[in-house]
């Protein structure tokens, strides 16, 4: 009898371990490392290369709780994010990044950290945002999907008021500059941190999608300052 | 009784012999291929060696699949790629592997092919035919394909539909490294090598002008294939 039950729950592990498997909708290590390998010609065409090496305006934006500002210094892209936090919202302050709208895309910027502070409450991404002109009818709700830099890298979703729907931890916190690269291939997003493949996701959204970069502050964040540099995106076809 | 039946025997084989004596008098395949460019097909030749590098050309195929193929580093690459398992078997080929300006009917083809990348590993094939399609249309055209490590049919229309017929098993070559393919038709009848060895030989029964193609194929399920093609030659009557 004992060993009837030892068998019944060996298979309902199994089972268990069985429906997880498929549940993760992970690409399979073969594909992951056939796109790795691949970039360069699944992503021939160069849609931008910035280097912030020429003169550009200023942002300055003070809305009472956060002040931010945005300048090119150095040959980089600094901008800074100060809040007085509520201990409830998040406030993001981001850049549109001038390229088309997409749904295939690598995306990658290297991103220094100067100062964000509490560590584990503000950070530094890029992302992007299914706010492209859709062609089917219904309107999906918007969602950012972003790769950020706090405490450690994460990958973090948002609604459109900023609220976090989901928040995994890629990778430890590295040097100072990091490169970050999203790559979004036939709805599946895979997240480098300096060339190397940290995680992936599948967002389900049809995009097309407008690509983002900047600060962010949580709830109990005060300030977040960064530095953004040789911004290249690169597509799949003309 | 016994003597009669042996008798009988005796003849059959005889005749059999005889019969084979008079096919093989024609043509041997195993000295075809040495003797073939120098006392047959003396025509001026085709070559195409792929030495020059071209961009890459993409593009995507039911929305999830992509179809990648350019020319790099002398060899023709010609890939289909599906992140999630593909929801269909996809063929693919392009217009470095399509050589409809070469139209021949008795010829020398050789060429090499190669699967460099397979996922999983029996997720597609590397294929190379030849039919007389720019005559006939798409569609309604007949001629052969061949498929290094699988199989080689014979396809012609049937009732508004390619129909394909098996006629030879090549899974013993394997693809996973050059292997070099000799076709050469000669009177109707066409004797296909594979690394300078004799395989099969298929009457095809066409009577016009043929030209050839190559690509893919990636399997319903599979995630990725990748074949790479090199030193295409036609040499004519």
């Amino acid at each position: 009898m004992k060993k009837l039950w030892f068998l019944l729950l060996c298979c309902m592990l199994f089972m268990t371990c069985g429906i997880l498997s498929v549940s993760a909708q992970d690409l399979s290590e073969d594909v992951v490392r056939a796109v790795t390998e691949n970039l360069d010609n699944f992503f021939p065409i160069t849609t931008l290369w910035e280097k912030f090496d020429r003169k550009a305006p200023s942002i300055f934006g003070n809305l009472g709780t956060e002040t931010a500002t945005e300048t090119n210094t150095n040959e980089t892209r600094n901008m800074l994010l100060f809040v007085n936090p509520d201990g409830l919202s998040t406030y993001v302050f981001w850049e549109k990044v001038n390229s088309r709208n997409s749904k295939n895309f690598c995306f990658s910027m290297d991103v220094t950290v100067n100062d964000i502070y509490p560590p584990q409450e503000s950070g530094c991404f890029i992302g992007f945002i299914n706010d492209g002109p859709s062609s089917s009818a219904e309107k999906e709700p918007l969602q950012t999907t972003m790769i950020v830099i706090s405490d450690a890298i994460y990958m973090e979703t948002q609604t459109e008021d900023g609220s976090l729907t989901d928040r995994n931890k890629l990778a430890d916190r590295r040097g100072p500059q990091v490169n970050l690269m999203i790559v979004r291939l036939t709805g599946e997003t895979l997240f480098y941190v300096d060339g190397e493949m940290v995680g992936q996701y599948h967002d389900g959204k049809s995009g097309p999608f407008s690509l983002r970069y900047g600060t962010v502050a949580y709830s109990h964040g005060e300030a977040a300052e960064c530095s953004f540099d040789n911004l290249s995106v690169r597509e799949v076809m003309k | 009784m016994i003597l009669k039946r042996m008798l009988i025997i005796f003849i059959l084989f005889a005749a059999e012999m005889v019969l084979c004596t008079v096919v093989s008098a024609d043509v041997n395949p195993d000295t075809l291929l040495r003797t073939a460019d120098s006392e047959i097909f003396i025509k001026a030749g085709f070559l195409q060696d792929y030495s020059k590098d071209t961009d890459y050309f993409n593009e995507f195929i039911n929305g999830d699949i992509i179809h990648q193929f350019y020319n790099a580093r002398g060899k023709s690459v010609e890939v289909l790629t599906s992140l999630r398992p593909s929801p269909l078997t996809v063929i693919t080929n392009n217009k470095n592997l399509q050589f409809d300006a070469q139209r021949v009917r008795g010829f020398h083809a050789s060429f090499k092919m190669r699967r460099v990348e397979s996922i999983p590993r029996d997720g597609g094939y590397c294929w190379l035919r030849y039919s007389d399609k720019f005559q006939s249309g798409i569609g309604k055209e007949r001629g052969v394909i061949i498929y290094p490590g699988f199989k080689a049919y014979s396809f012609g229309p049937d009732n508004g539909e390619l129909v394909y017929t098996e006629i030879a098993d090549l899974s013993e070559f394997n693809t996973g490294r050059d292997v070099r393919v000799d076709i050469i038709r000669l009177d109707g009848v066409s004797y296909f090598y594979f690394d300078k060895f004799f395989v099969f030989q298929y009457e095809d029964g066409i009577s016009a002008l043929v030209s050839f193609e190559g690509g893919t194929e990636l399997l319903e399920g599979a995630n990725r294939i990748r074949c790479d093609f090199d030193d295409f030659s036609i040499v004519a009557q």
